[in-house]
C-alpha cells in the first residue's frame, strides 16, 4: 500500500489523466476521501478520477507547504501568501480557484475549500451581473418579467 | 492550469460550497444583492438562506416573519430595510409641500389663486373620479361625494384627536381651511404628488445607508405621537443616513411596524380612509403609501420650518415599512 522513505510514510496517487503522484502520507491526510482510502488499506496508487494531473500537483504542494507550516518549517503568513498569490491567484480573476475548489470539494479538503471559497468571493466581490455570469459560466435564466423584478429590487446597490 | 468541465462549474457545487462563498461577502449588503441578479439558483439562495440567516443574528425577533415558511420577498424586504436608505425620493423629501400637504388633503384654495383651474394635469377632473370607485371615499366620516358636493373637512381629524388625546391636538400650527362650496376634491392614488423640481445634492434613488444599520424601537417611539406608543415600530439609529443638501441637511431614516395591521397607526388611517400618495414604498412592492405627518400620527411638537417645509416627515406603505426625513428643528420654532 505504501512505500517506506526513511521514516515518512508515502503514498501514490494517480490522477484523472493517468499521471502519478507520491506525497506524505500525514500530508495527504488533508483530504478526507484519501484519509478514508488510506485507513481502508485501499491498494496504491489511490485513484482520484476527477482530479487531473495540473490540478493535482498544485493540490499536493499545498499539501506539503501545509506540512511545513505545521512542522514550524515556514510561517503561517508565508503560507497564507503561497496561497494567495500562487495557489488561487487571488489578484487574477483568470485565476485557478474554481479549479481549486472543485478539486478540493472532491478531496473534502475543509481547509482548501475555504481559502478557494475566499478567493472566488474576493474576485466576484466588484464584478458586474454579467462579469459574474462568464466567470461562473452560467447564462441568464430569469425570465423577462422576473429579471425586471429583481433588478428593480436591488437597483439600490449599483449606484 | 487546465480549465475545468465543459458545463458551468458552479453547477458541480452543491449548496453548501455556494452558501460558503455567500457567506464570505456578508459584510457589503451590495454584494449579495448584485448576485441575487445574475441567476435564479443564487437569487433563491441569498433570498431563502443569506438574508434569514443575517436578519435573523442582526435584527430584533420581533421584526421577524413567525415561521418557517415565510416567503424569499419577506426577507429581501426586511433585509433591504436594515441597510437600505429610502433615498430623498422615497423619503417624500421631493415632494411638494409648502402647503404642509393641506392641499392633498381638502383640494386646492381657488380664492387665492384665481388663475388655478380645477383642470389642472395634476387634478384628474371631477367626472373621471365619480367614474373611479376606488378612487372615491365610501366613509361616513369623510362624506366625500364628489357629485353632491359635500366635502370632507379637516377638522374632523381635529376633532378626533381632540378626543384622544387633547394635547397633542393643541399645537397645530396652521390655520383654518377655507371651506370651498363648489367641491373639495381628493387627488388620490397615483400622479397626486408633486414632485419639485429640485436640485439635490445627493443620491436621490435608495442606496446603501451610511451610518448604524441597527433598528430600534427607541427610536420609533420618538418619532409617533403619544396615543401610538403601544404601536412597535423600529426605525434605525439616529441620525439615519445624512444627506446635505443646499437648502438643509436631512437625515434620512427608514423603519416597520410590527403587525402594523393591528396597530393603531394603522386603524387610524384606514378608518379615516385616508387617501394614499403616489409615492412608492422602497422596500416592497407597494406603489402606494399614507403619509403619518398629515395623518397626525407623528409628534405634533415637531412643526414646520418658515418655507412650510416639516421639520419631520415619514410616510407609511400597507406593509407597515417607514421611509421618512428628520430636519434640524428651527430654532425659534
Amino acid at each position: 500500500m505504501e512505500t517506506s522513505t526513511c521514516s515518512k510514510k508515502i503514498v501514490q496517487l494517480r490522477s484523472s489523466d493517468g499521471q502519478l503522484f507520491e506525497v506524505d502520507e500525514e500530508a495527504a491526510m488533508s483530504s478526507e476521501i484519501l484519509k478514508n482510502m488510506i485507513e481502508m488499506g485501499m491498494p496504491s496508487p489511490l485513484p482520484l478520477y476527477e482530479v487531473d494531473a495540473t490540478t493535482l500537483a498544485m493540490i499536493v504542494e499545498s499539501w506539503n507547504r501545509r506540512l511545513q507550516e505545521k512542522r514550524g518549517e515556514i510561517t503561517e503568513a508565508e503560507l497564507e501568501r503561497w496561497e494567495e498569490e500562487e495557489l488561487l491567484k487571488s489578484k487574477e480573476p483568470d485565476g485557478d480557484a474554481i479549479c481549486v475548489l472543485l478539486a478540493a470539494n472532491y478531496l473534502e479538503d475543509e481547509h482548501l475549500i475555504d481559502r478557494a471559497g475566499e478567493a472566488i468571493a474576493h474576485h466576484i466581490k466588484d464584478m458586474t451581473v454579467e462579469e459574474v455570469r462568464d466567470y461562473f459560466e452560467i447564462e441568464n435564466d430569469f425570465e423577462r418579467e422576473e429579471e425586471e423584478k429583481v433588478f428593480q429590487q436591488n437597483a439600490w446597490a449599483f449606484h | 492550469m487546465s480549465k475545468i468541465l465543459s458545463h458551468s462549474p458552479i453547477s458541480l457545487l452543491s449548496d453548501d460550497i455556494v452558501l460558503n462563498i455567500l457567506g464570505k461577502l456578508e459584510a457589503d449588503p451590495r454584494d449579495w444583492a448584485r448576485l441575487s441578479c445574475v441567476s435564479l439558483r443564487l437569487s433563491f439562495l441569498i433570498r431563502t438562506i443569506c438574508f434569514p440567516s443575517l436578519c435573523c443574528r442582526s435584527l430584533p425577533s420581533d421584526l421577524l416573519p413567525p415561521g418557517a415558511g415565510a416567503e424569499g420577498d419577506v426577507w429581501a424586504s426586511l433585509h433591504k430595510l436594515s441597510v437600505c436608505c429610502p433615498g430623498l425620493l422615497h423619503a417624500g423629501v421631493l415632494l411638494e409641500n409648502s402647503d404642509f400637504g393641506l392641499e392633498r388633503e381638502i383640494g386646492p384654495d381657488h380664492s387665492l389663486d384665481p388663475s388655478s383651474s380645477a383642470d389642472s394635469p395634476s387634478a384628474p377632473p371631477v367626472s373621471s373620479i365619480s367614474s373611479d370607485p376606488s378612487l372615491i371615499s365610501t366613509s361616513s366620516q369623510d362624506q366625500l361625494s364628489v357629485s353632491s358636493g359635500s366635502c370632507w373637512s379637516l377638522f374632523d381629524d381635529l376633532y378626533f384627536d381632540t378626543v384622544y388625546d387633547h394635547s397633542e391636538a393643541q399645537n397645530h400650527n396652521f390655520s383654518a381651511p377655507t371651506m370651498d362650496p363648489g367641491g373639495a376634491r381628493f387627488r388620490l392614488g397615483r400622479g397626486s404628488c408633486k414632485k419639485r423640481k429640485k436640485q439635490s445634492v445627493g443620491p436621490v434613488d435608495a442606496h446603501l445607508a451610511s451610518g448604524s444599520w441597527n433598528l430600534s424601537r427607541e427610536q420609533g417611539n420618538k418619532l409617533l405621537a403619544s396615543r401610538f406608543r403601544g404601536d412597535c415600530l423600529y426605525i434605525c439609529n439616529w441620525p439615519g443616513c445624512v444627506h446635505a443638501e443646499e437648502k438643509r441637511k436631512y437625515m434620512l431614516f427608514r423603519g416597520v411596524f410590527k403587525n402594523f395591521k393591528r396597530s393603531r397607526v394603522w386603524r387610524t388611517i384606514s378608518d379615516s380612509n385616508r387617501g394614499t400618495i403616489g409615492l412608492d414604498c422602497a422596500f416592497c412592492a407597494c406603489r402606494e403609501t399614507w403619509d403619518l405627518n398629515s395623518s397626525f400620527c407623528l409628534r405634533s411638537f415637531f412643526g414646520f420650518h418658515d418655507d412650510g417645509e416639516p421639520v419631520v416627515r415619514a410616510y407609511v406603505c400597507e406593509n407597515g415599512h417607514v421611509s421618512g426625513a428628520w430636519t434640524e428643528r428651527p430654532m425659534y420654532a
